[in-house]
């Protein structure tokens, strides 16, 4: 009889955890949805507290934390033209649930991907002063995500950006960009998500980028331009 | 066997009823407001542990449904906001909460006083100018004293090239560097030949500058302070190469992952350039210097920095100057500088509440002044300084510290036709401070502040008053008014005279309204200054050197900026209007002083082109006439100056040399040709007639131009200093 109880016990533990297992994929994948489907900063605000939700329940999980970050990063971006100062605010927010993650893991190739993203974004708040802070610090952090994991596309993707969107002078530009951007498009081509859960964006993003950066190049010298285009085929 | 199994049967049963009268749900419901009752959208609210929750709406409203039952936490969050937390009991129910959080007094967000004082720094949201704005301000070649000129509450005084705040004169604004007081901001020179800010604006990553009511933390400045915060860890090993119309540099900057060093050398030297350009003055040796720099840099910890600072300097020249007895007689003047400046400072945050900043800093100049007579000036100081600021919440703060600095002040005068005389000083002063900044909401600020000093010169001490208070009207703008108490010491060639001193004193009262929005900024400031105290003699010392002087200075500054309205152009005004009187030194009676100009005019415009990697500036000032006193005439101050005009211009240009960051500059003053004058200057003794001679005070030469190649070699492409839209 004990041994009956024992099993039952442990068979029913066995299901709970089971259940608590599915509520957690089956909350993220709402989220993930409402994040993808999102049109608008309140639109990421909600879907970002409901990230924030499940990670104050699951204090071993990171990719809750990870897409909370994500989610306050894409926020930023709304703010860039109608109000920077409220930026950085985003962005601790951010940084809170990137050090979390930190503290989980520190070779966490995709947070460090974020960690640059968040980088670039600070910039965003004042465009004109911080890039001389904030340019090393993200390509420093793309490189750290980008040797933690060599298939990782995203590192590729936020340095290509970086450099896409830097002046042309100080080496950025659509024509220096290039070669992350194929990178990235040649990485994105293979990338496999671990699960439905993982981080898994950036294909379009990087797509759209690369087309303006092969047009760009395009313009200003013919031959560059040819070149670019066949890389990007190659890829 | 029957009943265990029974047993078990109604433990499973106990268990699956249990899980339904778990599931029991209870909908959570309410509206999310701020302190002020205004709604915040996109607040999360949650089951503290679960997963339920929900994001307040459009309307602050929240609604959501649970499964948990009993005692819970309801936990609601948003940025700018202190969490939450409410115990709340789950029965089935529904629940209605009405939340209210509470704002986060954030420094960087919270409303912050403006009166008097103009900011640069990229670190504050709130500030007017930014670091590099002083370096590339046109017709300022690089000189902090020249860019904040063309800020309100300045009076343009050519022949000096020193700040004039308000109706003071030059030693009444006071400079510091990370806390230090600095002996000889300027570079020495004698005969009306301006002199320039010994400091490149490039070590220093935040300036304050106060044209009143200023900080408890700083004192001995009647009118203002300059407040200069120097530049952490160096960001990358770089060796930098100038070359200029006037000189050369060397610089090499090493970089280690906490700490860096750099290192560099200046060699000036006027002569190629004077020979080239037309000068209003005969040189006999033009200006020459050598300058020799270390920086170091050394982080403690995350939080802690300590900073070392030395600068070693030798200047010299040589020109045909008026002669004291008889202005329109030209002799050689000689003059030789030697200045040491060495700052150490040492900055942590202690824990979560206490920071602490110390600082030593000396400094040695000496200058002789040869000219048939020699006139040597020995000064040397010593100063020690510990602040500590305690955070006690983020309603209220607390700053406190201490001060003492030793000074060492020698000059012998030899001549074979006059009197010869020497003045030996030694002050030891020393200076206690307390201050505390209540954050009533992030809207309005309240700051309190006394400071204490005491000088052995003048054998007494002092106590002043500093208040301020700021209160955010609207999003956008907002009022500041500040008073306060500020003493300095007299002069030390006073004391050439006599030694019945106290410390002058002067009164601020200042209103200002400052709006900003969207990179457009518009500042009002009215202010009264109430000078007491200041030495006062009669001409022929009938009257015996005492502190009976006072004197008044009242007026308005304007400013208007605007980085928004046409793209890639930067430009703003600068108004100040001026009414002074003082009755001080050998004045007869109330007069305007020679420094003081009714109106002061600026406009800075700047202009960035994109597709020539290249910056413009233009910068207009203007200045009206100042009065200057003729020994001929029986009125006292009664001549006037012609008015001060000038437009300069300067460019950079952005290139790559053997691919090395290279800017090209160059910067041209007084482009149009004003022909500016500033008064003349008088023979001491009259003629055989009667008559006192007197020759007039010109610029030492028409125009400046200056042309210079700043060559960064290892600088990387993509490691960019700064970005190109900021010249």
């Amino acid at each position: 009889m004990k041994k009956w109880i024992i099993f039952s016990l442990f068979l029913l533990t066995g299901m709970s955890l089971q259940a608590q297992n599915a509520k957690y994929v089956k909350a993220m994948q709402g989220q993930i949805e409402k994040m993808n489907a999102a049109k608008s900063f309140d639109d990421y605000q909600s879907a970002a507290n409901g990230f924030e939700r499940i990670a104050m329940a699951e204090k071993e999980e990171w990719l809750p934390l990870y897409y909370h970050a994500y989610c306050h990063i894409l926020m930023a971006n709304y703010r860039m033209q109608t109000k920077p100062e409220d930026i950085d605010g985003l962005l601790d927010k951010a940084q809170t649930s990137l050090d979390q993650i930190r503290k989980m893991s520190s070779n966490n190739s995709e947070a460090f991907a974020l960690q640059a993203y968040v980088y670039q974004a600070r910039i965003w708040a004042a465009p004109q002063s911080r890039g001389a802070e904030y340019t090393p610090l993200c390509y420093e952090a793309c490189a750290k995500a980008m040797a933690m994991d060599p298939n990782n596309p995203r590192p590729s993707l936020i340095q290509g950006q970086h450099t896409f969107y830097t002046p042309t002078f100080w080496g950025g530009g659509p024509e220096a960009a290039l070669p992350f951007l194929q990178k990235a498009a040649g990485q994105y081509a293979s990338f496999q998500a671990k699960d439905e859960l993982h981080p898994n964006w950036g294909a379009s993003q990087n797509q759209s980028l690369l087309d303006k950066a092969i047009a760009a190049t395009d313009k200003s010298s013919e031959g560059a331009a040819a070149e670019g285009a066949e890389k990007a085929k190659q890829n | 066997m029957y009943s265990k199994a029974v047993f078990c049967l109604s433990f499973f049963i106990g268990l699956l009823m249990g899980c339904i009268q778990l599931s029991a749900q209870t909908t959570i419901k309410g509206v999310v407001s701020d302190g002020r009752g205004e709604l915040i959208i996109g607040a999360n609210v949650l089951l503290d542990g679960t997963y339920d929750g929900a994001s307040s709406d459009v309307e602050g409203r929240f609604s959501f449904v649970t499964v948990e039952s009993g005692a819970q936490q309801l936990m609601v969050s948003y940025i700018g906001y202190e969490d939450f937390r409410m115990a709340i009991d789950l029965t089935g129910k529904e629940l209605e909460v009405n939340i209210q959080l509470k704002e986060i007094i954030n420094e960087l967000e919270a409303v912050v006083i403006t009166a008097g004082s103009f900011e640069a720094s990229d670190e504050r949201k709130s500030v007017i100018l930014k670091p590099l704005d002083i370096a590339m301000t046109a017709g300022a070649t690089a000189d902090i004293a020249g860019a904040l000129n063309t800020l309100p509450g300045t009076q343009t005084v050519g022949e000096t090239g020193q700040l004039f705040v308000r109706g003071g004169s030059a030693n009444e604004t006071r400079t510091f560097i990370d806390g230090m007081f600095v002996q000889n901001p300027y570079n020495s020179t004698t005969a009306n030949l301006p002199s320039r800010n010994r400091f490149s604006p490039f070590l220093f990553k935040g300036t304050m500058f106060s044209t009143g009511g200023y900080s408890a933390e700083y004192g001995q400045a009647l009118s203002s302070a300059l407040i200069l915060n120097t530049q952490d860890l160096a960001p990358q090993t770089l060796t930098s190469i100038s070359l200029m119309s006037v000189g050369a540099g060397l610089s090499k900057t090493k970089r280690w992952k906490k700490s860096s060093l750099s290192l560099s050398g200046n060699y000036s030297n006027l002569a190629p350039y004077t020979s080239i350009i037309p000068q209003n003055i005969k040189w006999d040796k033009p200006f020459q210097g050598v300058q020799g720099q270390l920086v170091f840099r050394q982080e403690t910890s995350e939080t802690g920095i300590f900073k070392v600072y030395a600068d070693l300097s030798s200047n010299w020249f040589a020109m045909q100057a008026p002669h004291n007895e008889d202005v329109t007689q030209l002799s050689k003047l000689k003059l030789n500088n030697n200045n040491f400046y060495f700052n150490t400072s040492y900055r942590e945050v202690l824990n979560d509440r206490w920071s602490i900043f110390s600082g030593l800093a000396y400094t040695k100049n000496v200058d002789e002044v040869e000219q048939g007579f020699s006139f040597d000036e020995d000064e040397q100081s010593v100063q020690a300084r510990v602040s500590l600021r305690n955070h006690v919440s983020d309603r209220f703060k607390v700053k406190f510290g201490g001060e003492y600095l030793f000074n060492d002040f020698e000059e012998r005068f030899v001549s074979s036709n006059e009197e010869p005389f020497s003045l030996q000083l030694q002050d030891h002063y020393a200076a206690a401070f307390v201050e505390a900044d209540f954050y009533v909401s992030n809207k309005l600020v309240l700051r309190a502040g006394e400071r204490v000093e005491y000088s052995s010169l003048l054998e007494d001490y002092n106590t002043a008053l500093r208040l301020s208070v700021a209160y955010q009207t609207s999003e956008y703008a907002q009022f500041s008014f500040a008073a306060g108490q500020f003493y300095q010491n007299p002069d030390k060639e006073f004391f050439r005279y006599g030694n019945e001193f106290d410390f002058e004193r002067a009164d601020h009262y200042i209103l200002n309204y400052q709006w900003a929005k969207d990179q457009r900024v518009l500042r009002v400031e009215g202010y009264y200054k109430d000078y007491k105290r200041l030495v006062k003699f009669s001409p022929d010392f009938s009257e015996l050197p005492n502190h009976s002087g006072d004197g008044y200075a009242r007026g308005i500054d304007l400013f208007f900026r605007d980085r928004k309205t046409f793209k890639n152009i930067d430009y703003w005004l600068s108004y100040s209007f001026l009414d002074t009187e003082r009755d001080y030194r050998d004045f007869p009676e109330a007069a305007t002083p020679f420094f003081a100009s009714a109106h002061n005019f600026s406009l800075v415009y700047k202009q960035w082109l994109p597709k020539l990697n290249s910056a413009i500036g233009l910068t207009y000032s203007h200045g009206s006439p100042r009065p200057y006193n003729d020994p001929n005439d029986v009125a006292f101050n009664s001549r006037r100056t012609r008015s001060f005009n000038d437009l300069s211009f300067n460019a950079s240009y952005l290139t790559n040399l053997w691919g090395n960051f290279t800017v090209v500059y160059i910067s041209v003053n007084n482009v149009l040709g004003f022909n500016n004058s500033f008064g003349r200057r008088f023979s001491a003794n009259p003629d055989g007639e009667g008559v006192f001679r007197s020759t007039p005070i010109r610029p030492p030469a028409k125009r400046f131009l200056f042309v210079g190649c700043f060559i960064s070699i290892g600088q990387k492409y993509n490691n960019a200093k700064q970005s190109v839209e900021d010249l």
